[in-house]
């Protein structure tokens, strides 16, 4: 988030912040019981980021990262402080509502509770299942997806916000390392070099990606490249039936390649854990 | 066999004749074909209508396009004589709505149809360009696929080049 989104798809250092601040031991019922007031009562209050999970931005790698990530999420998802709302492109909904229900839903899912079920004490908790973030953007409108599957030693959870795009999104053509950082793209974010980053060749040159715990892998061309640009719908032509515009026709080209994004361009770090 | 468009043309102007004199006119004799188009009866004159001609000539084409993806509805394709007719010295235009439903399964850019009633507004030119007959279409397409649920991806591809260094397996 706070280094651009490259990829269509990130987890990133802040959806890795909070998912280890979720998991952690005792937390889940903690956050849980703070959300759950404001989200029984539908409170349209966009406080709650902060008031469920105050010592998450105090964590100090988040503060050295990006020290103004929660005021950005609650600016650019929630519109809170922001004149015209949120940024999204072409979406107007209560994505405070649906962020807020999602997590809490997933935290119970999490905790193998249903909505009203009472709350365990924080001390005799379950661990509850292991949550996991992602973020996918380039869709019509806003959901949160929470998915649960069987796992070791129980359940994992995964939730999915599927979103529109942000006024000034922009997506790499190619999944490959493009810059050394993901800020180096003249304003925008790109594909960098920086610390997970993973190409696996074929055959394997290493064993680096058997190595690592955890990853997110993008499967895809080397590069996408636009087959006939659009410039002039309206030429002149003979009489008789015409063909509808494309306003895009992306053409892909080159391998597959099989890449793990960096952690600063989205991707998971290979520990689970940001350093 | 004639294009479809003189099918179409010969159905609107119910004279199949006339529509492969226009076809032939269309190849042999377009400024002639133009000034056909640009020339309006007293009658016409008076209803404050284009030609006859010129009309069905747009009608035709356009459908020759709209029934590849639409079934007409209501009054199909109705021209806006307000604001059509002769333009500059060799052009005739015409404004025009059409009215159809959406029910050809996936016959635009593959879109499943599921009945949706679409609205488009267009403006057909008649010109001569490099000595031959030339059809110029301003199409509200922005609108029409707007009406079908096509949405702006406004996630601005970049395209980049890859690092040379990444040309194998490496990671950071």
């Amino acid at each position: 988030m706070p280094d651009g989104m490259p990829y269509h798809v990130e987890k990133g250092p802040t959806l890795t912040l909070i998912e280890k601040h979720l998991n952690t031991v005792g937390n889940k019922v903690d956050i849980l019981g703070r959300m759950r007031a404001q989200d029984d009562a539908n409170s349209g209050t966009t406080n709650w980021l902060s008031t469920a999970m105050p010592s998450l931005w105090q964590d100090q790698t988040l503060l050295a990262r990006a020290p103004s990530t929660l005021t950005n999420i609650e600016k650019a998802w929630f519109g809170v402080g922001a004149p015209t709302g949120a940024t999204w492109v072409g979406y107007s909904g209560d994505v405070n509502r649906i962020v807020r229900r999602g997590l809490r839903w997933a935290l119970e899912v999490s905790l193998n509770l249903k909505p009203y079920d009472p709350l365990p004490s924080v001390t005799s908790a379950p661990a509850g299942a292991p949550i996991e973030l992602f973020w996918i953007c380039g869709i019509h409108w806003f959901e949160t997806w929470v998915i649960q599957r069987p796992g070791p030693g129980g359940r994992i959870v995964t939730v999915i916000f599927l979103t529109p795009a942000h006024e000034g999104a922009v997506v790499s053509t190619t999944p490959l390392a493009t810059a050394a950082t993901t800020r180096a793209g003249g304003g925008y974010p790109v594909p960098s070099l920086e610390p997970d980053y993973l190409r696996v060749a074929f055959p394997p040159t290493d064993t680096a990606a058997a190595g690592r715990s955890h990853a997110s892998w993008v499967v895809t061309h080397a590069q996408h490249t636009p087959y006939e640009l659009l410039k002039n719908n309206a030429m002149g032509t003979r009489l008789g039936p015409q063909q509808a515009p494309a306003l895009a026709y992306y053409v892909g080209s080159g391998g597959p390649v099989v890449v793990s994004p960096s952690v600063p361009a989205g991707g998971v770090p290979r520990t689970g854990m940001l350093p | 066999m004639s294009e479809r468009w003189v099918e179409l043309l010969g159905e609107i102007l119910e004279d199949e004749d006339r529509a492969q004199m226009v076809e032939a006119a269309v190849g042999e004799d377009p400024a002639g074909l133009i000034a056909q188009l640009r020339e309006r009866t007293e009658e016409e004159q008076e209803r404050g209508e284009i030609s006859a001609l010129l009309a069905a000539l747009a009608k035709a084409d356009t459908l020759s396009s709209m029934e590849q993806w639409f079934v007409d509805r209501d009054g199909g394709w109705q021209p806006e004589h307000r604001r059509s007719g002769s333009l500059g010295d060799q052009a005739a235009g015409v404004e025009w709505t059409y009215e159809g439903s959406y029910t050809l399964d996936r016959a635009l850019h593959g879109a499943p149809a599921v009945g949706q009633p679409v609205e488009a507004h267009g403006f057909t030119i008649f010109g001569v360009d490099d000595g031959g007959f030339t059809v110029f279409r301003h199409l509200d397409w922005a609108g029409l696929f707007a009406q079908l649920g096509f949405t702006l991806n406004t996630r601005v591809p970049l395209h980049l080049e890859p690092e040379p260094a990444d040309d194998g397996e490496s990671g950071g």
